[in-house]
């Protein structure tokens, strides 16, 4: 018998929570003590092991202690009421909404416009890409992971990747439709060059720290960004007939401190832990 | 969870019963039991401290952490409450449990 489990989890989890917080309001004192001791035995007993994340709680809630799961799970909840179904362009107050959300629940801050420069599309469907080039030779063979995704023939819009975690998080966007690419290539070539942005399935909540590496895909693909092997398998985004939307937003990130990959925790609050 | 002095007052085998028929992996249902545990953790002992006089409360919880199966615990609340302790437990437990299992079956995805 199927369950959707998900939403179990999330029943479970508010009913956890709401049971926790009736706990602590009714018997504060008491409340302390059960969960102080309760930490000093655990620390106790095994000091080298990392303390259990403290349950995941609703975005409600005034806890800011949440594991990766609560994050994606928040985030898809949020996505589902922000984004339209289908393939359209965003508003500027549904822009807005998902800058905050992505702070609120990322701590970073990312934007559709960054610099006075934007993409066509912020919210639209991705390809999978090849791996790219990261100097003369490279093959599919040397890189760590998805052999079988290939390797592109020439190089990428901006040539080698000789960062190997460029390469591994890389974005291909369609700056070649922008309507002052052309007027402006000088300057916007060296400005979307390995420019950060933020990869988000809505409908699984996971995000990806990624830089653009190359260009397109072509607008008769129906696709507007394309995604390299890593953050294809990450955002569990397929291509073909079962291609997914993404939403990608530029990340503002001027002291280049925020790591590629996986974004799983809240990079201002830190990975999940209990205090 | 380790087991607790108040156990045997709070049947969840209907509970663990109903998800073991849906498709959960184990990590899942590990995760689900964990936090029904904490549920029934946070309002028995939501409802033991509201009977128990707040003089009591830090020695009561000492007492617990250093043996939270002790069934002497009950021994101990029963001298300083003064209803049946047994019988609100097991009565809230139901109520929970049946709040629960509503929530495992609206759950069954509609296929």
């Amino acid at each position: 018998m199927l369950i959707d489990s998900a939403q179990l989890r999330s029943k479970v989890k508010l009913k956890q929570f709401q049971s926790e917080n009736l706990l602590k309001a009714h018997h504060p004192q008491a409340y302390k003590l059960l969960t102080s001791s309760a930490i000093a035995a655990s620390l106790m007993l095994s000091p080298a092991q990392a303390l259990p994340t403290q349950a995941a709680l609703p975005s409600t809630s005034t806890s800011v202690l949440v594991s990766s799961f609560d994050i994606r799970q928040a985030i898809k909840d949020q996505l589902k009421t922000l984004l339209p179904p289908r393939l359209e362009p965003l508003t500027p107050t549904q822009e807005a909404a998902l800058t905050e959300l992505f702070h609120q629940d990322f701590g970073i801050h990312a934007v559709p416009e960054l610099e006075g420069n934007r993409l066509n599309h912020v919210y639209g469907y991705i390809g999978a890409e090849q791996h790219l080039p990261r100097f003369p030779g490279d093959t599919a063979f040397q890189h760590d992971a998805y052999i079988d995704a290939g390797i592109t023939p020439g190089l990428g819009a901006w040539g080698y990747v000789p960062d190997s975690q460029k390469e591994k998080y890389y974005v291909a966007v369609q700056t070649l439709y922008l309507p002052d690419w052309q007027v402006r290539l000088p300057y916007l070539r060296d400005w979307y060059k390995f420019r950060k942005v933020i990869v988000v399935n809505p409908d699984n909540g996971k995000a990806v720290i990624a830089v653009i590496a190359d260009s397109g895909p072509s607008y008769w693909t129906g696709k507007q960004f394309g995604g390299s092997p890593e953050v294809m398998h990450y955002l569990d985004r397929k291509d073909g007939a079962q291609k997914g939307m993404v939403v990608l937003y530029f990340v503002d990130d001027p002291q280049n401190q925020i790591p590629l990959g996986p974004l799983e925790y809240n990079l201002e609050k830190g990975p999940p832990r209990l205090t | 969870m380790t087991s607790k002095f108040y156990d045997h007052l709070i049947i969840k085998e209907e509970l663990t019963a109903e998800l073991d028929v849906h498709n959960l992996d184990a990590e899942e249902k590990a995760e689900l039991i964990t936090l029904i545990d904490e549920i029934f953790h946070h309002h028995t002992f939501n409802l033991i401290l509201s009977h128990l006089p707040e003089k009591h409360h830090s020695e009561f919880i000492a007492k617990y952490h250093k043996s939270p199966h002790d069934k002497d615990l009950l021994v101990y609340l029963k001298d300083k409450v003064t209803v049946n302790l047994e019988t609100e437990i097991s009565t809230l437990a139901k109520k929970i449990k049946k709040e629960l299992l509503e929530d495992v079956r609206k759950s069954r995805a509609k296929s």
